[in-house]
């Protein structure tokens, strides 16, 4: 899936940024027909919008998806931002800073906290609240389920700005939740591998993955067509997004990339060393794309396949750890050996526990032998 | 047993799904000579296992808390109406009419009076129930650290490494006021006051494992104000009707020890008719009882340690468990202590529900590997 959309369109007077939110190109006809897939079969809905890294504009998609559900489909639309670490909702829409935190950290109520636009009046806004970092399962308790449950109360949609999964494993508890996901995925910034590892942790929290979305693809570009740059209310749009270097490798055995010399121009070629031409980095950005959605129909294959495997054997595939091997305490660990005395001393017991019971079960079952 | 399926489950050929041969190799990731390949994961579960709720932090992010009842349908009718062999939590308790009902600890401990057989076979179903909740992956190995009460005796810990082994992999037990300690990193010169609903653990910490002498356990917890509590709202109010779960409702909605407090109105039925009624001195005198006994507990655990670190001690006091979350606690023992002890200082534990959980998670995460194997 290929989204493109202007790059700093946040920033501006709340109601302008809510009319160019409407307009944002891609959301109509790209997420719209996605969500028309499972739209019918869900109702209500909980629509989570992820990303693998942060500012790979999940805000700007979350937003854009619950403004257009609510103004054309007339229907009553919540956006809920689950960012805590870094809101950005409030501002830019012009709200109330209250909201996800406070409720959460019960200063304030539910009801107090969810507001509504006046310029759109069926969608209803949960900001972030207070800023602080998430606390370690606060996504699973049952305050947060009642919130996330807001859509068999009161409203169709359930929109949801989760925090991106690099980081934050509160994000994997939010897609328990989910009807349908979309992984918004940002082109120049997001490394092929920080997209396959969020694809990976997406398929195996059974997360209901409809596709991904690629930002700011061409974004000058766009931004360009649709008249923005001549607003005055918006942040400079930057020309071009920062290439990361392994985006741009030129050696197709490390990654399967080829950059491709297309005869650069003049101008073209007084660019800096190590930087791509427009040209270049829309080529780059579309082979890209081709492979993440190879990558992603692949995996999905590998999932039905799985899940399929799972419900024929009844066994339920569970919420992978996040540990892949046992842990252990680290070298540079506090009171290290204070604390490896303590383990130690704790296993003692244990094993003593565990001998005393093998000795206990032999002495009520003697011997056959005899 | 989990062990077998786990095995069975977690060995998968590489380019064919279908099951193979249970292999003994338990190394994670590592890849077999006849070519088979071992699925990744290790889940790491704190459970906190009370009177009152079981508690469990996961390192796959769940965490869960449920009320520890636990019922089975008392007849064929009952589990048609149901739909369902077992019930546990609030769930339970609001279908106990129709159910076997079971609170199967007590004092913090798996109850050995009445129907023994029965409360096993509960707490068993209870350890499986909040391990499910954990949402585990059968293809991981699952250890588990359990916290038990500092006191608990040795046919209790048997008891519940039993029931826990038929969940997962390896587990521990722990010391639950050590775990809260040990979760919050405060290993040296601190005590631990851990209020649960059967019992209150003061727990002595120097940088070491505590010992016997270290743990002081009274009775003077949730439930024994739940009684108070009982009591004198029948002394005040004679006509009026309740049972100790309306009871504990309304405790945990109105719990505190300030002087100032809101007022506790509350609606209790007098022959069938919703009346109001007013019961914030009552709830104050039930909560307060327990702050004595916890200040002489400290007192105990004070006096008895090395007099150079005594004031040390004093002003490094941790207060955790269901029963902190009453209001003015913290305070009320200070104050308390300040007139037994000549002063002291008392911290609130931030998550009183999954603290001994949090911290029996990061016990378990510190444990090397070959412990867990030998407790296989």
């Amino acid at each position: 899936m290929n989204l493109t959309t202007a790059n700093g369109i946040f920033g501006g007077k709340p109601q302008s940024t809510l009319r160019l939110l409407e307009e944002m190109p891609g959301i109509p006809d790209v997420v719209w027909s996605i969500l028309s897939r499972v739209d019918r079969e869900c109702d209500p809905m909980r629509l989570v919008f992820i990303s693998a890294e942060a500012r790979a504009g999940n805000t700007l998609m979350a937003a854009a998806t619950a403004v257009a559900l609510a103004r054309h489909l007339r229907v009553p639309v919540c956006l809920l931002e689950a960012n805590v670490e870094h809101p950005a909702l409030a501002s830019y829409l012009g709200l109330r800073a209250t909201g996800l935190t406070d409720v959460l950290d019960g200063r304030a109520k539910l009801e107090e906290c969810v507001q509504r636009l006046p310029q759109c009046p069926d969608l209803f806004v949960l900001p972030a609240g207070t800023p602080r970092a998430v606390i370690s399962g606060e996504f699973s308790t049952a305050q947060m389920r009642s919130i996330l449950g807001l859509p068999g109360k009161r409203v169709r949609y359930l929109v949801i700005d989760a925090p991106p999964l690099q980081g934050h494993l509160e994000s994997r508890l939010l897609l328990q939740h989910a009807d349908a996901a979309l992984l918004v995925l940002r082109a120049g910034s997001t490394r092929i591998d920080s997209a396959a590892h969020a694809h990976r942790i997406l398929m195996e929290a059974g997360a209901p993955l409809l596709g991904s979305v690629f930002n700011a693809y061409g974004a000058a570009h766009a931004t360009r067509e649709s008249g923005l740059e001549a607003q005055n209310d918006f942040a400079a749009v930057p020309l071009r997004d920062p290439i990361e270097p392994s985006l741009v490798k030129t050696d197709p055995a490390s990654d399967g990339l080829r950059k491709v010399d297309i005869g650069r121009s003049g101008a073209q070629q007084a660019l800096p060393e190590g930087m791509l031409s427009e040209v270049e980095h829309r080529r780059e950005v579309e082979m890209l794309e081709r492979r993440i959605a190879k990558l992603t129909q692949q995996l999905e294959a590998t999932e039905a396949d799985l899940q399929r495997m799972a419900a024929a054997k009844g066994i339920d595939l569970g919420l992978a750890s996040i540990y892949r091997s046992v842990q252990g305490l680290s070298p540079q660990e506090e009171a290290l050996a204070l604390k490896k005395d303590l383990m130690q001393k704790i296993f003692q017991a244990n094993l003593e526990l565990k001998q005393s019971m093998e000795q206990r079960s032999s002495a009520v079952s003697p011997s056959i032998a005899i | 047993m989990r062990t077998s399926d786990t095995t069975q489950n977690r060995t998968t050929r590489t380019n064919d799904l279908s099951e193979s041969a249970p292999s003994t190799d338990r190394g994670l990731g590592s890849t077999l000579d006849n070519g088979l390949h071992t699925e990744k994961g290790v889940l790491y579960l704190g459970i906190d296992l009370g009177t009152s709720r079981t508690s469990v932090s996961a390192s796959n992010g769940m965490r869960e808390s449920i009320a520890s009842y636990v019922g089975y349908p008392k007849d064929v009718v009952a589990k048609k109406l149901l739909k369902k062999s077992v019930l546990f939590g609030d769930e339970a308790l609001e279908k106990r009419l129709s159910l076997e009902f079971f609170r199967p600890l007590g004092h913090g401990v798996i109850k050995s009076d009445g129907d023994a057989e029965g409360n096993l076979r509960a707490s068993a179903d209870l350890l499986g129930e909040i391990i499910r909740r954990a949402m585990p992956r059968r293809d991981e190995l699952l250890y588990a650290v359990i916290g038990t009460p500092a006191q608990a005796s040795i046919h209790n810990k048997e008891a519940i490494v039993k029931a826990a082994r038929e969940h997962v992999d390896s587990v521990m037990l722990c010391s639950e006021p050590f775990s809260v300690a040990y979760g919050l990193d405060w290993l040296d010169d601190v005590l631990v006051i851990d209020i649960g609903a059967g019992t209150t653990d003061l727990c002595r910490m120097h940088g070491t494992m505590p010992e016997d002498s270290d743990q002081i356990t009274n009775t003077f917890a949730g439930d024994s104000i739940d009684e108070m509590l009982a009591e004198l709202v029948h002394q005040k109010y004679p006509h009026a009707q309740f049972s100790v779960q309306m009871i504990k409702a309304l405790k945990e909605k109105h719990a505190s020890v300030s002087e100032v407090m809101p007022p506790a109105i509350v609606h209790l039925p007098v022959k069938g008719k919703p009346t109001e009624f007013d019961i914030t001195d009552e709830v104050r005198t039930a909560c307060r009882s327990i702050v004595e006994p916890i200040v002489e507990g400290l007192g105990e655990l004070i006096g008895t340690f090395d007099p150079e670190f005594q004031e040390r001690l004093k002003n490094r006091v941790l207060l955790g468990g269901g029963g902190s979350q009453i209001r003015g606690l913290d305070a009320a023992i200070e104050e308390h202590m300040r007139e037994l002890l000549g002063g002291g200082r008392v911290l609130r534990v931030d998550e009183p529900v999954y603290g001994g959980a949090n911290g029996a998670l990061k016990i378990a995460h510190d444990m090397p590997e070959s412990f867990w194997e030998k407790l296989k």
